[in-house]
This record gives C-alpha cells, structure tokens and sequence, in this order.
C-alpha cells in the first residue's frame, strides 16, 4: 500500500487530528478507513471520519503526544486494506417530481430537461465519504458537473427524505432542515433509525444510487403494505 | 417516580451521552455541564453515568411520589422543598409528597438534579441523553412522569474521583491552539486576547459570541469537530460549539476549550463576558 505523508495535529487535550493531503478522493477516503480499521483495536471514545481527516479522540487526556503520535505512526505502516466484502452498494428510491421540489427551477437555470437531470442523477454511483451534519445525513461524492448548482440564496425548510442539490454535492436528508439545497426529489426511505442498534445502515466507503420510482411506488412504500378491505 | 409540575423552558434526562456514534453522525451529546452533573452523582453515590436530570435557567416544579435523596448543583436558582430554602451541592432527603421548585437566580444557566440510583428512563444507543433527532421526545413536559430506582443504589461513596474545581470560578476559558490557529495573523492573534461577550444564541448545540474578528479564510473540506471547538466563521463570528454539535464542520477550527472550560461556557449566559487564555501543550 502507498504511504501517504499524513500529519499528526493534537486536537485539545484528549484528540489527534490525522490528516491526509486536502484532495477529495476514493484513495484517501480507503486509506483513511484502513487506518481507522486498525485502530479499532485500540481503546477509544470515538473517530470521526472527515473527507481527508481522521479525528481520533482518546478516553482520557493525552499526556504524552510525542508517544501517542509514535504509537499512530506505527499503527498505520500496519493497517490492511478496506476489504471490498465489507463494502455494499444500496439503492435508495427517489421519486423524482416537480411538485413540492425546486426541480422545475433547477431545469431551467441549468438549461437541462427534468428527464435528463433525472437520468443523469439516477445513473451515478455515489461514494459515501462520511456521514455528519445531521445523524444519518451521507456526505456523497461523484455527483455529475454537468448538475452542480449553487445554494439558493434564500434558505427554507428542507422536508424529511429530500433528495437534493447543493454545489457540487448531492445528498438525502434524514431530518427537515433548514437549508438552501436544490431539492429535486424526495425518498420514502427512513436512512436513519435511532431504535436499531445499528441506526443507519450506510457507511464510510459503501456507494449509493439512487433508483426513480413513481408516485404511487412511493406512497406505497411510505405508507408500508397496508391490508386491502372491500365494503360489503 | 416525580411528576413534572412545571418544566421550565427546557427540561431533559442526561447523563454522560453517546461515545463512539460519530460514524453515524450521531454526537456524543450528554450534560451541559459534565462536572456539576457528576457532582451530583458522586455526593449521591451514584454511578458516575447515572442519569440526572437538567434544568434550563431555573423554573421547574416537581412532585415527589416517593421517598428517596436528591442532590442539586450547578446552577443556583435558590431551590426549596415545600417552599422551605434548601442548599445545592447537599444531600436532601425527600418523603412522600416533597415538592421541589425553585426561585429568582443566584448564578449559572444549568441546574442537575441528582437521584438516589438515577433516573430510570428508557436508554436509547446506551444513554438516557434526550437529543433532538435521536430520541423521541427531546425534552420533558409539565405531566411527565419520571422513574427513578430506589434502593437499588446503596453505596454511600461515590466510585469516581472528581477533580476540586470550581465552574463558576472567573471568565477565563483555556485553550489550547486548534488545526487551523496558524490561518490567525498576529493581529487576529491579539485580537482573541479581548474579552468576548456571549450572543443570543446560545443552546445545546453551541454558543455564538457577539465579537468579530475579520478573516478571508478559505472553508475547510468538512473535517471533524468536538465539544469545545471554536470556530471561526467568514462573517467573522466565533462559534464554540457544545455538546450537541455537529460531529464534522467546514469552517476553521482556531481554538480548542479545554472540557472543564466547556462545563465553564455552559454556566455563562447571554452578555457574560469570557476570555480566551491559551495553554502550552506539550508537543
């Protein structure tokens, strides 16, 4: 494996910043998780996963950073490669539509129709870096050029399950939210579920695509299978 | 079990919060103030991750269903039983029928009560820490019912040391530099040496400060963020973030609290001053 000349920052008392060179790539993004791989071992309260950071937070206050660097140092000329078995590709369900999104909008400033921004979003698979900002919320790389698209400048609320658009980036909301992402779809999906042990089943490392569905699929799924009854 | 007669403008269950979730985007969350709430714990005889619960800026009625001994620090909002003064940061027995309130504020922002065995709320991802997003309801309401264990608890010493330190003790946060400090020239430098004064915005999630310090600094590619980060914003705000933060973010991060100065901010209100005093790390 190629060695990257990632540098070691102390973060407060109890964490170290390791950081890789600032590039947004699939490289970095399985080296990083190499090392985190080989780090489990260790007893820690947490790592957090950046687009080229690695933010490893100790149980208790770092006394010696020159040794905990050493011990890091050693750790990561020892980690192995991400294995491909453990990574997955979900497909996530979108129901592309005009009403209630800024589709219609988004068509006309970037001068491409509704079906082909939906052929070009839903043909993509999208690498998952890290998940952040809100819980389950999937920080995607390999979004198309030709549909980057600035915020809008004015923020509104962002319904539950919205599919969006903002910059260069692309991704699903767990929760409403604020914000000032082009919504272009919405997922009937629930990505994020607090009552499992594990809560959202998409990590660092899987890809997602999105798959268009209809209106009636997605009220169907949204709603469950609900039991038919006929009046007598 | 306690009834919530009054809950104040924002009750909630916590304990020590979630460790280890980040990769799901979830934070730690927890106490505001770690220490107080520990206090609590440990003049009890709890278990350090006992839940307690945390009032917001005073207010708060409570009935009492049964007997047991309770314990309130931080924030002093002048607490009585039965309208009768009682004192923080003391064991209080409770019978049948108490009822805890609390008057005109002496000092802090978040206030712990501490129950013989804990609180015995549902645990969600190991933690009884209420969280907007995570657990159901993120707060509790006048009509709340809340269960706690008596009798299950009968150690009398607390099992964990807590350092002797005083969180309402002056203005001063240490800090150490963060990753991106060496983006501050010396004149941004000097300028984090004045005091700062806390916005309006202050909550679980951070704390913004009313004084700006001018920058043209590039975001950052979304990297990881703790309790304790301060981060600098191209408006030119400073934002410490809390507890409840984000577990990545995009802006600078120049300066890193020390956690018991988190506990510290968490005790300022709105107005407050602080200062920044950096601290040599040992790198």
């Amino acid at each position: 494996m190629k060695n990257y000349n990632i540098t070691y920052k102390p973060f407060g008392s109890s964490a170290i910043l390791v950081e890789w060179p600032a590039e947004i790539n699939e490289t970095i993004l399985l080296d990083i998780l190499a090392f985190k791989d080989q780090l489990s071992e260790m007893e820690l309260e947490d790592m957090i996963v950046g687009y080229c950071s690695l933010t490893v937070i100790f149980l208790t206050p770092i006394s010696d950073f020159k040794k905990r660097k050493k011990q890091l140092q050693h750790l990561y000329t020892s980690r192995k490669a991400v294995k491909f078995s453990n990574r997955k590709i979900w497909e996530i369900p979108v129901f592309y539509g005009i009403e209630n999104t800024d589709l219609l909008e988004f068509s006309k400033a970037k001068g491409i129709s509704v079906e082909s921004i939906i052929e070009k979003h839903s043909s993509t698979k999208y690498l998952v870096y890290f998940l952040g900002f809100q819980p389950g919320f999937m920080y995607l790389g390999g979004l198309d050029q030709d549909l980057h698209h600035p915020r809008r400048g004015n923020p509104k609320v962002v319904p539950k399950g919205s599919v969006a658009i903002g910059g260069s980036q692309t991704g699903i909301y767990p929760f409403e939210s604020i914000g000032g992402w082009n919504v272009i779809g919405q997922s009937p999906v629930q990505l994020f579920d607090p009552n499992q042990d594990v809560p959202c089943k998409m990590k660092s490392g899987d890809y997602v695509k999105f798959v268009p569905i209809t209106k009636s699929e997605y009220d169907k799924i949204l709603g469950g299978v609900k039991l038919k009854s006929i009046a007598l | 079990m306690i009834e919530v007669l009054h809950s104040g403008i924002y009750l909630s269950v916590q304990d020590l919060g979630r460790k280890g979730m980040s990769s799901f985007g979830i934070s730690r969350g927890g106490a505001m103030d770690f220490h107080s709430y520990s206090l609590a714990n440990s003049i009890i005889g709890n278990d350090q991750n006992d839940a307690c619960l945390e009032i917001t800026f005073g207010g708060g009625k409570f009935l009492f269903k049964n007997e047991t001994q309770i314990c309130l620090t931080g924030a002093d909002f002048n607490p009585m039983i039965n309208g009768d003064a009682i004192e923080m940061n003391e064991l209080i027995q409770i019978i049948e029928g108490d009822m805890l309130s609390f008057g005109k504020r002496k000092r802090g922002v978040y206030t712990y009560i501490g129950v013989k065995g804990g609180i015995q709320s549902d645990k969600l991802l190991n933690s009884r820490s209420q969280c907007k997003q995570i657990t159901a309801k993120f707060r509790l309401e006048k009509g709340d019912y809340i269960s706690f264990d008596y009798g299950n608890n009968v150690s009398v010493e607390a099992n964990f040391q807590l350092d002797n330190v005083d969180v309402f003790d002056g203005n001063r946060m240490d800090c150490y530099p963060g990753p991106e400090f060496h983006l501050l020239n010396d004149d941004q430098k000097r300028q984090l040496t004045k005091p700062f004064r806390l916005s309006k915005s202050c909550n679980r999630i951070g704390v913004v400060l009313e004084e700006e310090i001018p920058n043209d600094f590039p975001q950052q590619l979304s990297s990881g963020v703790i309790p304790g980060t301060v981060q600098l914003t191209p408006s030119g705000k400073l934002i410490v973030l809390m507890r409840d933060c984000q577990t990545t973010g995009g802006y600078p991060r120049i300066l890193q609290l020390d956690d018991f100065s988190v506990n510290k901010l968490s005790q300022k209100f709105t107005d407050d001053y602080i200062r920044f005093s950096l601290v040599k790390q040992n790198i």
